[in-house]
């Protein structure tokens, strides 16, 4: 038993890596099979309600679960091993403002949203603006929150490319469609049910996972408190400093991923799909103070970063941070650690990339294909239009994902847009009776196209779109004039006949202090 | 076993109080730079918060899989 907690200092051979492989291969045929059956359960979902929002009935542990699968994605785990190991303690920052800002979404806006999903039947963020300012509001609305899910899935497709191509010896293009033929295996069929089960099932996997690989890490080095020593003895002062971090990006980081979270129409989602207000906000809660999880990574990677330095394990000496974690899995572990660790952490992408083709797909249904074809059409045939958008936009995920070299930089921009452009729409359809449709329409065209000028400035100048120009990122701009054009807008213009500042009042919603499952 | 709504009650403050205490411990330890307290707090409550959601999820999905037999057994008839 002790052999299989401790990793090997040297890789052990290509064979070791070979047979690894293969028996990840297994696991992950049988777990396929697994999630094919469980969905083949929930193939007599009925309406749009069941098909994308699991008929708004997600009760806490489900909610719970699912949602931390979700939220954490394959670049969460690779992505923070390799940040925990090539910058130390200070990189969790940026995990650590969506730990204090989640949870506050959730207490003031968690139950609202859901007795609001329950009152006016909302699937998505343009609903909720809707029927406060509109229906024109609903295309731009449309084009500023589609685009961060669908780069989003498209990212997770090429996550899961590069995970069999690294991990299982795929070509990366194969991979890409084989990811998403898996995805739509399981979402086709019973639509949000299957989603969100399989996302629960997902994330024990990768709970699982992410605790081996720390107890790995930290076998490295004998036990805890060896763990502790090696850490201070052998890493660099800056890594072991939480106040080292260059907090000149603080300002951005508490935007991108803090303030962003307030419009984010992935957790509008999660809210409406809630079997209760109460379930809405406690699970959103729970799920977010959960911190110790988002540590795994970083600390792991520290202390993977303490062995190499101690000579208590070996890597390539220019390895990419990124694969750290990958090459540790399959180079160092036995057969059994090695093979589970791989299949958790195929598991973790799926979860990520089903629940934001999800998020996608019920965007495109609701707020397209309703509006186009007409609703009633669409509610003749509900699951017909609610498949056809998952495909839509599992294709949109292979497109981007095979022929966009570019899409960290999109995802980046496209997270930009909505946070200029929705957010101060969205708080003033909750908090401020007197802005009107016009206010907000400008706001959100205003917001959005300078921040997108900006950060394609910031790309073309500075080589990233994350960039600072002049000290500024796009999101700083496109917030300020986003505020200026909606409070200019809004009172040089009257509100119209369609605009509804109860529909969405804050408080309204709130006095009702109604937490069960019954519509309003 | 059948749980008294005030039970129920005793149980989800404790609930909520244990996950606060993780909370506010979990950062304290984080802005006082105290990583060993750190990993060693993040390696001890991992494991129960896997255990729970592995079990309380484990209970809704069978009720909801056993909503969808019925529905299917209902349509059959």
């Amino acid at each position: 038993m002790s052999a299989f907690f401790s990793p090997s200092a040297t890789p052990l051979g290509l064979e070791h890596r070979e047979t690894v492989q293969l028996a990840a291969w297994i696991g992950v045929v049988v777990l396929l099979l697994l999630l094919a059956r469980l969905s083949t359960r929930f193939s007599k979902v009925e309406n749009s309600d069941d098909f994308l929002l699991m008929g708004r009935g997600v009760g806490f542990w489900l909610f719970f679960g699912a949602y931390t699968g979700a939220a954490i994605g394959g670049a969460s785990i690779a992505g923070f091993t390799g940040m925990g190991f090539d910058e130390g303690i200070s990189s969790f920052w940026i995990l650590l403002v969506s730990g204090f800002t989640v949870p506050l979404f959730a207490w003031l806006f968690g139950g609202n949203l859901n007795r609001f999903g329950r009152e006016k039947s909302a699937f998505t963020l343009s609903d909720f603006l809707v029927h406060r300012y509109g229906p024109a509001v609903r295309r731009p609305a449309l084009f500023i929150t589609y685009l961060r899910p669908a780069f989003i899935t498209g990212l997770q497709f090429l996550a899961i490319g590069t995970l069999l191509r690294v991990g299982f010896g795929m070509g990366t293009s194969s991979g890409v469609l084989m990811g998403a033929v898996i995805v739509l295996g399981y979402t086709l069929i019973g639509g949000q049910y299957s989603a969100i089960s399989s996302q629960w099932l997902q994330s024990l996997l990768q709970g699982l996972g992410m605790l081996l690989f720390l107890v790995f890490a930290i076998r490295l080095h004998g036990g805890v408190s060896e763990a502790g020593d090696a850490m201070v003895t052998h890493l660099p002062a800056v890594f072991l400093d939480v106040y080292s971090a260059d907090f000149s990006w603080m300002s951005v980081w508490l935007i991108s991923m803090g303030v962003f979270y307030f419009v984010d129409p992935w957790l509008f989602q999660w809210a409406y799909m809630a079997k209760d207000p109460r379930t809405s906000r406690n699970a959103l809660v729970a799920a977010a103070v959960a911190s110790p999880w988002g540590a795994v990574s970083f600390l792991g990677g520290m202390l993977l970063a303490a062995a190499v330095v101690s000579g208590d394990l070996v890597l390539p000496a220019d390895i990419d941070p990124d694969l750290v974690y990958l090459t540790f899995v399959q180079d160092h572990l036995g057969l059994g650690g090695g093979a589970l660790l791989l299949v958790a952490y195929l598991m973790t992408v799926l979860s990520c990339a089903s629940s934001f083709l999800m998020n996608g797909a019920t965007i495109l249904k609701t707020d397209l294909l309703d509006s186009v074809l007409g609703a009633e059409r669409v509610r003749e045939r509900p699951l017909l239009f609610g498949r056809l958008a998952i495909l839509a936009t599992a294709l949109f995920g292979v497109v981007a994902a095979l022929w966009v070299p570019v899409l960290v930089p999109l995802w980046i921009i496209g997270q930009s847009l909505a946070v200029s452009g929705l957010f101060w729409p969205v708080m003033a359809a909750w908090f401020w009776p007197r802005a009107t449709g016009t206010g907000a329409l400008l706001s959100m065209a205003v917001g959005g196209l300078t921040s997108f000028a900006w950060a394609l400035w910031a790309w073309h100048d500075q080589g990233s779109a994350s960039a600072l120009v002049m000290g500024l990122h796009a999101a700083h701009v496109g917030m300020v004039t986003s505020l200026i054009a909606l409070v200019a807008g809004s009172l040089l213009t009257q509100p119209g006949p369609e605009e509804s500042p109860e529909a969405t009042s804050w408080a309204r919603l709130w006095k009702m202090n109604d937490m069960s499952g019954e519509a309003p | 076993m059948k749980w008294t709504p005030a039970q129920r009650r005793v149980l989800v403050g404790i609930g909520w109080g244990a996950v606060w205490l993780l909370f506010v411990v979990f950062h304290g330890l984080f802005f006082t730079n105290r990583l060993e307290a750190l990993l060693w707090i993040t390696l001890v409550s991992v494991g129960p918060i896997w255990v729970l959601t592995a079990l309380g999820g484990m209970v809704e999905l069978r009720a909801l899989l056993a909503r969808f037999r019925v529905l299917g057994s209902e349509e059959r008839e």
